[in-house]
């Protein structure tokens, strides 16, 4: 079975596009009247006003392997997808695709707000290759999965926006592709389907379908992924275990520059200056390992004295989903500059990257009026703790292993959660 | 199992060679039948399902449209010159067959630009687009041909026994409207005023072709006509059918061998372009 050639292989691949709105026509007209007559394109140069896409990207995939394609916004993930499909040609590389492939780059095309859910299944199967006895053979299980019940005889335009995704979804994954290439459409939908979704994909992988898998959701690339290719810019940035590139993908991360400013609103008594990580020996750090200590010093202005104010200090994901906040006790702030010590007696937190935030607030009904901060926070542990595959946080666990059979060692193990 | 090999490559199509391009166009149409079906019966129950009037808007327009001529020709302001055939019959048989013609080429110049997010995200063989349209003015021309029936019942203007061939007659009514309209479909995916140009041209050509009048005997619209394939294909069954009489055989079968040149020249152009147009959607 390993000798099968990869199902899906990408040879130095590029894809240009253009800015200019004109220049797309006149590239556009250009190029169809010379693909029409025959005569061959040179597809390999820039010409004014065009840009790289995708510059030179190969990969492989392998039957019934998952790969996850990564990268911020515009680094080429779509466009490499597209191509995957066949509704690009690529401009210069090559691809092979050994298989069926269906696309759930968008999910429930074709379906018309005018007809029933039961229509609209039948549509929607003709769209993705189905023929109509194998949609009449599916119709049961496609319904059961979608969870929409009695509503598939009313039009789809009745439907709430998550009944048309499951619904949507449902048909996609019951076309049975040979490759699978979705595009972060697991994003919408509540957790409950989602879930439902993630376990349907690890059984159509079980059965061997090969998954492209295009998402931002860190945590479903490193739950479902095989391998990963990290995308910057159109270029293949890493590519390898999904931890490592979901790891790199934070670091190259435009919005978490190091220290970005929110912009202070006139009225807010009290503006945060700047911010400094130190270690417990008072170095200067951007990056800590877990269990250790970290200073954090905020240096504050007051415009307006404010009596019994908080000074806060946040952590966040780099994609500022938040972990906790703490708050000083309540003191006055008087006019002019002034600095803020906290402590983290053991910055709990595995690999990733992270971000702080610092504020100060009033109290009461001043409490969601501040202005605030951030700094970015690397953790690598090295080698002697879990992954953040398994969690976020770390936390101190005594084993007691009381089984006579295993020679009496008192671990100190690490453990993990979210 | 071995599973067939896709490649995607730039140059593809000329890569492909120009003869395995016209094997891979059938291929692609033979695999579209099912989802064009579907597609054809999503839209015709959406239009229909909400209308109140129904199919009566499709005779809505030649009704109207010859009413307005007869009324014109009775008040004399227009001067049709007598043609053997009630005039009427004359102008409903003719208009028939130029709603067909406008009704399709205007519909399928559209298809790209409607399908949006349709073929900028999901592969499916595009030809498929053009069964909706195609089974659509099908039907319409049906409603249309009962029409024309009741009149010419009304008027005694039976037609003789060549009128059974009139699908034959038809064919290359068709093939002009989709070639043209593949073609412009793809132009229209960038262009999006193509079809306020398109319906600005079909009026002037309804008028400008003698559709509802017989063909002037000189002037600049006798000069111009003469090669507009679309009187030959329009004017020259109605002879047949009407008066019985075969005249205009050399330019009706060039028109006819036009006809066939553009649709296979508009189709292919479709399926290369395709590649291309989505990009820029």
């Amino acid at each position: 079975m390993n000798n099968r050639p990869p199902v899906i292989e990408a040879e130095n691949v590029s894809k240009k596009f253009c800015r200019g709105l004109k220049q797309v026509m006149a590239y556009g007209a250009c190029d169809v009247a010379r693909d029409f007559l025959g005569i061959r394109s040179d597809t390999k140069h820039l010409r004014s006003g065009e840009f790289w896409a995708v510059d030179d990207v190969s990969f492989q995939v392998n039957r019934g392997e998952t790969l996850g394609i990564i990268g911020a916004n515009g680094s080429g993930k779509s466009t490499i997808l597209k191509m995957l499909n066949g509704i690009y040609l690529p401009d210069a590389g090559e691809i092979r695709i050994r298989g069926r492939a269906g696309a759930l780059i968008e999910i429930g095309a074709g379906f018309h707000p005018m007809l029933t859910g039961r229509e609209n299944v039948y549509i929607n199967g003709a769209i993705l290759g189905m023929t109509g006895k194998q949609i009449d053979e599916k119709f049961d299980r496609i319904v059961d999965f979608s969870d929409i019940g009695d509503f598939i005889d009313s039009p789809v335009r009745h439907y709430s926006s998550g009944m048309y995704v499951r619904l949507g979804f449902s048909i996609a994954v019951h076309c049975e592709p040979e490759i699978l290439l979705v595009d972060e459409v697991l994003a919408v939908g509540d957790a409950l389907f989602f879930n439902k979704c993630t376990n349907k994909i690890r059984e159509l992988t079980a059965r061997g379908t090969t998954i492209v898998l295009v998402s931002h959701n860190m945590w479903l690339i490193q739950t479902m992924c095989d391998r990963v290719v990290l995308l910057n810019r159109g270029k293949v940035e890493k590519e390898g275990e999904p931890i490592e590139c979901a790891f790199a993908y934070a670091q190259i991360d435009p919005v978490s520059s190091p220290e970005c400013e929110i912009q202070p609103d006139h009225y807010l008594p009290v503006v945060v200056r700047h911010m400094e990580l130190r270690d417990g020996q008072g170095h200067a750090i951007a990056v800590v390992k877990p269990d250790s200590p970290l200073r954090v010093s905020i240096g504050y202005l007051c415009r307006k004295e404010l009596i019994r104010g908080h000074v806060f200090l946040r952590v966040t994901t780099s994609d500022g989903y938040p972990l906790y906040t703490s708050y000083s006790e309540a003191m006055d702030f008087k006019h002019g500059e002034g600095a803020v010590k906290a402590l983290i007696p053991s910055f709990s937190l595995l690999r990733g990257e992270y971000r702080i935030w610092a504020g100060i607030c009033g109290a009461g009904k001043e409490a969601d009026r501040y202005h605030e901060r951030q700094i970015k926070i690397s953790v690598d542990p090295g080698t002697d703790f879990p992954d953040s595959r398994y969690g976020v946080f770390y936390n101190r666990v005594e084993w007691q292993i009381e089984n006579s059979r295993v020679s009496r060692i008192k671990t100190r193990s690490n453990s993990a959660g979210v | 199992m071995v599973s067939k090999i896709q490649t995607y490559r730039p140059n593809k199509w000329i890569d492909a060679g120009s003869f395995s391009l016209w094997t891979q166009m059938f291929q692609d149409l033979g695999n579209s039948l099912e989802l064009g079906y579907r597609l054809f019966v999503r839209d015709f129950s959406a239009k229909y399902r909400q209308s109140l009037l129904g199919a009566t808007w499709v005779v809505m327009f030649p009704l109207f449209t010859v009413g307005v001529f007869v009324l014109l020709n009775r008040a004399g302001v227009l001067q049709v010159k007598e043609s053997g055939v009630p005039y009427p019959v004359f102008a409903l048989f003719g208009l028939t067959l130029w709603t067909l013609f406008s009704g399709l080429i205007s519909s399928i110049a559209g298809v790209v630009g409607q399908a949006g997010s349709l073929i900028s995200k999901i592969h499916f063989p595009r030809i498929a687009l053009i069964h909706s349209p195609v089974l659509t003015s099908l039907v319409e021309l049906s409603v249309r041909l009962a029409l024309l029936a009741a009149v010419m019942v009304y008027y005694g203007a039976l037609p003789n026994g060549a009128f059974l061939l009139l699908p034959l007659f038809l064919l290359p009514i068709f093939f002009i409207a989709i070639g043209a309209g593949l073609f412009l479909s793809i132009l229209g995916g960038v262009f999006r005023d193509l079809p306020n140009i398109l319906s600005l041209f079909l009026t002037v050509m309804l008028f400008a072709t003698p559709v509802m009048y017989p063909m002037p005997e000189s002037g600049l619209l006798e000069e111009l006509n003469r090669f507009n394939p679309l009187y030959y294909l329009i004017e020259v069954p109605r002879d047949i059918f009407f008066q019985g009489r075969f005249d205009q055989g050399a330019a009706y079968a060039l028109s006819v061998l036009l006809s066939l040149v553009i649709l296979l020249v508009g189709w292919r152009f479709y399926h290369v372009a395709m590649n291309r147009i989505v990009e820029k959607i």
